[in-house]
């Protein structure tokens, strides 16, 4: 990833060559970081919201999880990417359509192919009581219960209140309500119903 | 006539009869004389034959007093036919293995050796006068030797003598090829492994080795006692002192070390078997060790297994924990892989003593930090008293740092300028008309209106203004009054319904906005973070309680209890607590463990309750000396599983728990592979109790749980749909799917 961001300021700096000493301080900036794991920017995001704000951003900033061992911060990640998916096809059923990911997940691919099963044989219109019934409940029914257990976000947020005055029960709270956040978001957008005319025009070549 | 012949054959039978009965008497008379011959015969062979076992018997007890003759002259059995060896151990830079000799004669005939070098000699003298070719067999010269003979004769001799004899002459050689052919001479290489070979099926017959696959029956080992053995066996068997071959025997078959010494030393020590074979599994087969050499040897073989102690699944160790028991501990031993799994599991032995340890090294450490932790009623009523002077100190920097307020800001010796008042009054009358249940101006004093009027037309001298404000002192409002009003408002928008919120941040607003403009040092905002951060929650309720009543109240029953008064997350608690000195707040931890006794006697036990009472706030303190002791009750507090799983086999409930038949079975291998997994440097309780560190974490369990307990999107659809859909796929790809929920319907088809 790094070696990406870094071609990409290559890029910039072709077109503006003055920003060349901001792109080292930005990839200085992003090394100190370390390894970026997917669960690092919503930590990040729970800390600030609750302790940090603008001003205390290098005490909630590097080490959040240097309590965690690495088979631990491995987990965490592994399930922020499980729950950030059902979250996202929960928000939106382009996400389930969209395959561009090389390796999907067997969720998505069940997902899938529900999706195209009813959209084939009862029409994008007709399709949306039958997908709210048959995937999207499932789809919430495995997040609640997902989020409800005992995961290995509880661990991550016992880690994060090494400095605040916050209860570790806060943060898990903040953790869990940033992932229903998307779920909520689609909800009163109301993607499913919008979204499913141009999945079935994208299948039907229209 | 008739008659007459009848006479006459009468007369005839009789005489017949006669002749007949003559006969027969002849016949048995004969019969007789044979008989006697036979058994004259039969007498005179008996009689032979117990000529001929006298003489035989005569003839044992003879040699059997020349042979007890030869036996208590020479006193040294062993070395008796070999008169290379006996002369070459003349030799004084071979001490050791003369001593080590000497050792196994010892051993085998019960009798104190005499000095070697007279054996040796009368030894000498002994082969000399018996036949030595029965022993070399004749022909057989040193030059004949080629060098694969000499290669085999110097291997089997460092094999007999430790690996102390590199370079022997050829004659030595020879002699020792000859030993490790038991007495014949050697044909060659391949005749050697024939020799081995067959000879290993007899050494293995002579010994009664029962299990053949055992580790200290391996080949090698037999090439390296072979030597002994095969000589020894020769000597032994010849002569009629069965006893001593049958100790031998014996103590071969039990020990199971890589030597004869070994098993000899397993013997008499009364060694453990086990490790006798550990031993010499880690050793190699193949080398005959006599004395000290392998005490050296041990050593490398250790270092050897250290090497392979590298284990890090819990399961494996578990098993071996199973299998070797408080040997578990042990690292050089657990990581054997030849040992362990050729071990079988001892049933008789009972591990009740390590168990015990471990448990008293968990009390002992227990009862350390109850020391380090300060306790007892006195204790806690000086943290009382502590508290109740740092509440006065606190207050009374507060009361300087309003005062600095009131002197420099608002007004001098509390009276208010007027401006203020008049702005005062103004903010209230603009902001509060939807408010209920503001406070008063002064607690006593007039209301708004009454001091409206009074300030209509203050008088305008300070010295004036200062004369009219006293004499209505009673009604007007001064600077303190005006701070506590301020106070009193923040805590009611504290509170605040969303109806009343609006009203009472204006004029809250308005009131620090006069402030800020009479306030031109700041000193206001140093004294409200101060009361924000100290002097506040010390003005706590539960906090007053406890001093007020612990005054009056000096005991056990009067005084409120610390996890009252501190147990409580919150802010204003984890600002207390910070303010206290390391001691009281030692004090503090020593009040919580001192209510967790009452309930639990188990002094490890009594420390994890306290844990898990203790508030984060205080789990968090930058104090560093109590985040050491916190550390140590952390670590504590993970004992409690150790100390259940260390419950023996009861009937009765030990307190308030009662036995499990799970925690009855398996309790000791884990306990052995607890230790091993934690730290294999330790061997003692303290690795049990980090257990609850480093063995097994939560993280693990939850980690574990989720991946074998998550459950997929397809456990959530319906199973009609999810057939419809693996239907769909089949006719599309046609070909089985891997992963299927098949339902009744499915499976029919």
């Amino acid at each position: 990833m790094h070696g990406k961001i870094k071609h990409l300021l290559n890029k910039h700096e072709e077109d503006f060559p003055e920003s060349r000493e901001l792109n080292d301080l930005s990839m200085e900036d992003l090394l100190s970081l370390g390894r970026i794991r997917p669960s690092k920017p919503l930590a990040m995001n729970t800390s600030y919201v609750l302790d940090g704000h603008h001003r205390n951003r290098s005490s909630h900033g590097k080490n959040y999880d240097h309590l965690l061992r690495d088979e631990e911060k491995d987990a965490i990640d592994e399930e922020v990417i499980d729950l950030s998916e059902l979250a996202a096809m929960i928000h939106d059923p382009e996400f389930i359509d969209d395959m561009t990911n090389h390796k999907p997940s067997e969720n998505q691919q069940m997902a899938q192919e529900i999706l195209h099963h009813y959209l084939d044989t009862h029409g994008a219109i007709e399709a949306h009581p039958h997908l709210e019934r048959e995937l999207l409940d499932p789809l919430f029914n495995q997040l609640r219960d997902r989020l409800v257990e005992e995961g290995l976000i509880e661990l991550l947020s016992e880690k994060m209140t090494h400095k605040t005055s916050h209860h570790p029960k806060d943060h898990s709270r903040m953790l869990k309500a940033l992932i229903l956040d998307a779920v909520y978001d689609g909800h009163q957008k109301d993607n499913w119903k919008k979204n499913l005319v141009n999945i079935f025009n994208k299948r039907n070549g229209l | 006539m008739k008659l007459f012949d009848i006479l006459k054959g009468i007369e005839q039978g009789i005489s017949e009869g006669d002749k007949n009965l003559g006969v027969y008497l002849k016949q048995k008379e004969e019969e007789k004389e044979r008989e006697e011959k036979k058994l004259a015969k039969l007498l005179a062979e008996m009689e032979k034959q117990e000529e001929k076992r006298k003489k035989e018997v005569a003839r044992q007890i003879k040699l059997k007093k020349e042979e007890d003759k030869i036996l208590k002259s020479q006193e040294n059995k062993f070395l008796a036919k070999m008169p290379i060896l006996g002369k070459s151990l003349e030799d004084p830079r071979r001490k050791e293995l003369r001593d080590e000799i000497e050792e196994l004669v010892r051993l085998e005939q019960g009798l104190d050796a005499p000095e070697l070098p007279k054996l040796l000699s009368d030894s000498i003298k002994e082969s000399s006068r018996s036949d030595i070719n029965t022993i070399r067999p004749k022909g057989k010269d040193e030059s004949h030797l080629t060098d694969q003979e000499y290669e085999q004769g110097q291997k089997l001799l460092k094999w007999f003598t430790g690996g102390k004899m590199s370079d022997l002459p050829k004659s030595l050689v020879s002699g020792a090829l000859e030993l490790g052919e038991g007495a014949s001479g050697l044909i060659g290489a391949e005749g050697v492994k024939q020799k081995i070979r067959s000879g290993k099926e007899a050494y293995e017959d002579f010994v009664g080795i029962d299990d053949r696959d055992a580790l200290w029956a391996s080949g090698g080992r037999f090439l390296g006692e072979m030597p002994v053995m095969g000589a020894l066996g020769k000597v032994l068997k010849g002569l009629p002192l069965v006893k001593k071959l049958s100790k031998a025997r014996s103590v071969v078959r039990h020990a199971g070390s890589g030597s004869l010494y070994g098993a000899i030393q397993a013997e008499k020590d009364d060694g453990d078997p086990i490790e006798g074979a550990l031993l010499g599994g880690a050793l190699g087969a193949g080398t005959s060790l006599v004395g000290s050499a392998a005490t050296k040897l041990k050593g490398k073989g250790l270092e050897k297994m250290k090497k392979r102690a590298s284990i890090t699944d819990p399961k494996e160790v578990l098993r071996r924990a199973e299998l070797m028991g408080e040997k578990a501990t042990i690292p050089e031993l657990v990581g054997d892989e030849k040992g362990i799994n050729r071990l079988k599991k001892d049933v008789s032995r009972k591990n009740n003593s390590r168990m015990e340890s471990v448990e008293d090294s968990i009390k002992s450490n227990a009862k350390k930090l109850h020391q380090a932790l300060p306790q007892g009623e006195e204790e806690i009523q000086t943290l009382y008293k502590e508290l109740q002077n740092l509440k006065g100190k606190v207050g009374e920097e507060s009361a300087i740092l309003y005062g600095n307020v009131k002197e420099f800001g608002l007004g001098k010796e509390g009276i208010l300028e007027p401006d203020v008042l008049k702005s005062w009054l103004s903010s209230i009358k603009e902001h509060t008309s939807n408010i209920k249940g503001l406070p008063k101006l002064k607690v006593n004093g007039g209301s708004v209106k009454d001091v409206e009027k009074l300030m209509q037309f203050p008088p305008t001298d300070p010295k004036a203004y200062r004369d009219f404000y006293i004499k209505n002192i009673d009604q007007l409002p001064t600077a303190d009054d005006f701070l506590k009003y301020r106070k009193k408002v923040k805590d009611m928008l504290s509170r605040a319904d969303s109806t009343q919120a609006s009203g009472l941040i204006e004029l809250n607003e308005s009131l620090d906005r006069i402030v800020k403009n009479v306030d031109r040092s700041g000193s206001l905002a140093k004294a409200d973070k101060h009361y924000a951060t100290k002097a506040g929650a010390l003005n706590q309720d539960k906090v007053k309680e406890a001093i007020n009543t612990s005054k009056f109240k000096e005991s056990e029953k009067g005084r409120p209890k610390v996890s009252k008064v501190f147990s409580e997350q919150s802010a204003a608690n984890s600002q207390v607590f910070e303010q206290l000195s390391t001691e009281d707040k030692k004090r503090v931890l020593g009040g919580f463990l001192n209510e967790a006794l009452k309930e639990e006697k188990h002094p490890a036990r009594a420390v994890a309750d306290t844990w898990k009472a203790l508030p984060d706030y205080i789990k968090l303190t930058d104090d560093l000396e109590v985040q050491k002791l916190l550390q140590e009750i952390k670590t504590m507090a993970g004992t409690n599983k150790t100390l259940s799983s260390l419950q023996r086999s009861t009937t009765s409930d030990i307190g308030s728990r009662p036995v499990g038949e799970k925690i009855r079975k398996n309790i000791r291998p884990a306990i052995y592979a607890a230790s091993f997994l934690a730290d294999p440097t330790l061997t003692t309780g303290i690795a049990a109790i980090d257990l609850g560190l480093k063995g097994v974490s939560r993280g693990r369990n939850v980690m574990l749980r989720n991946k074998w307990s998550q459950k997929n999107l397809k456990h959530y659809l319906k199973p009609e749909l999810l057939d419809e859909i693996i239907r769909k796929k089949k006719l599309k790809h046609r070909h089985r799917l891997p992963m299927q929920i098949l339902s009744s319907s499915n499976r029919e088809e």
